[in-house]
């Protein structure tokens, strides 16, 4: 390894170790001093003027920090809003699908399943019914959430792929619990309720995932290559 | 080093969007050349401090304004070429409005006094 390449890479521990953290940040100050350093040694300066001169007119490392991690609040800040207006949304078109799409689908296949068994279907009293409804809408409208958080967090950094993949075996025992607690104690509403609110982790997850991909190709092109 | 002419620091933030987007409009870039062109076209005068660019860009993309991708450059380098999008160039329309608003006003004004 030459000088100039040590004095890069000390430069972007140090630039890491101030707080300028993404790698994606990284990469792209780098090769933006690597330009600079380039354009002065063609222009007749020693390697080591051209890297001192580069690093000085890339301003203050504090400065840089501040700005960055200001670019990033406001991108936090914005996917949180957008999350809560989306996650309202959602909510209600939930609860609209879970009414008007799933308990009645629900409830005819309870009825097919208990004749097809040979008992009378069961009767609902008006209370267990409206109560039944209920949770079953809450449920859904809280699964149909989960995207819209998961991905709110994965934008702003807080999770990534890895987690929800480990994660996942969690999920399908919490989506379990919450079907068989939230729905009445039969197969069928239970399943009803739990395919969903699975299918929604896994779409969420799958989101991540796609999202994640270019990133990581990038990364690993990017450190590979010390130019 | 700051001659007289250097443009202030308040005017030189509040033109960065607009300086950033008339440029992109004539083609990708990336930041080392924008932080170079600026300086030739201004003959000097506008300098940005290399690193802050980079959030002002990044801020950019973040509006929907701007893209960036990666691009393979010569002995396995990479550097990020931004471009600008269509919202892009519906914002430089807006601040080519402004500006020359403020422009026409100034200049209306200078005339007055000086002929």
């Amino acid at each position: 390894m030459s000088n100039l390449e040590r004095a890069i890479a000390e430069w972007r521990r140090q630039m890491a170790a101030s707080g300028v953290k993404t790698s994606e940040s990284l990469n792209e100050l780098e090769a933006h001093l690597r330009d600079d350093v380039e354009h002065s040694i063609r222009s007749g300066r020693s390697a080591e003027q051209a890297f001192e001169g580069a690093v000085q007119r890339l301003g203050s490392t504090e400065a840089i920090r501040k700005e960055f991690s200001k670019c990033e609040r406001a991108r936090c800040r914005y996917f949180v809003h957008r999350g809560l207006v989306i996650g309202i949304g959602v909510f209600l078109l939930g609860e609209a699908f879970c009414y008007f799409a799933m308990i009645p689908a629900a409830l005819a296949a309870s009825q097919a399943y208990s004749q097809w068994l040979g008992f009378s279907a069961i009767r609902w009293k008006p209370d267990e019914y409206i109560s039944f409804v209920w949770r079953v809408m809450l449920g859904m409208s809280l699964g149909f959430e989960v995207p819209v958080v998961v991905l709110t967090l994965v934008k702003i950094g807080v999770v990534k792929y890895r987690f929800l993949a480990k994660a996942r075996k969690y999920v399908i025992i919490i989506n379990l619990g919450l079907a068989a607690l939230l729905t009445t104690p039969e197969v069928i509403t239970q399943l009803v309720l739990f395919l969903p609110l699975q299918l929604l982790y896994e779409i969420s997850a799958l989101v991540t995932w796609y999202w994640e991909c270019p990133d990581k190709k990038r990364e690993t092109t990017a450190e590979s290559s010390p130019g | 080093m700051y001659s007289c002419d250097m443009i202030e620091k308040e005017l030189v933030a509040a033109s960065t969007e607009p300086l950033i987007l008339s440029l992109l409009s004539k083609g990708q870039s990336y930041g080392y050349e924008l932080i170079q062109e600026i300086r030739r076209l201004s003959g000097d005068n506008i300098r940005w401090t290399d690193g802050m660019l980079y959030p002002v860009l990044h801020r950019m993309e973040h509006k929907g304004w701007i893209k960036s991708r990666w691009m393979e450059i010569e002995n396995g380098r990479k550097r990020k070429y931004y471009s600008i999008k269509k919202d892009g160039h519906q914002a430089l329309k807006q601040k080519r409005k402004q500006w020359s608003a403020l422009n026409s006003v100034l200049s209306g004004l200078w005339k007055e006094q000086y002929v």
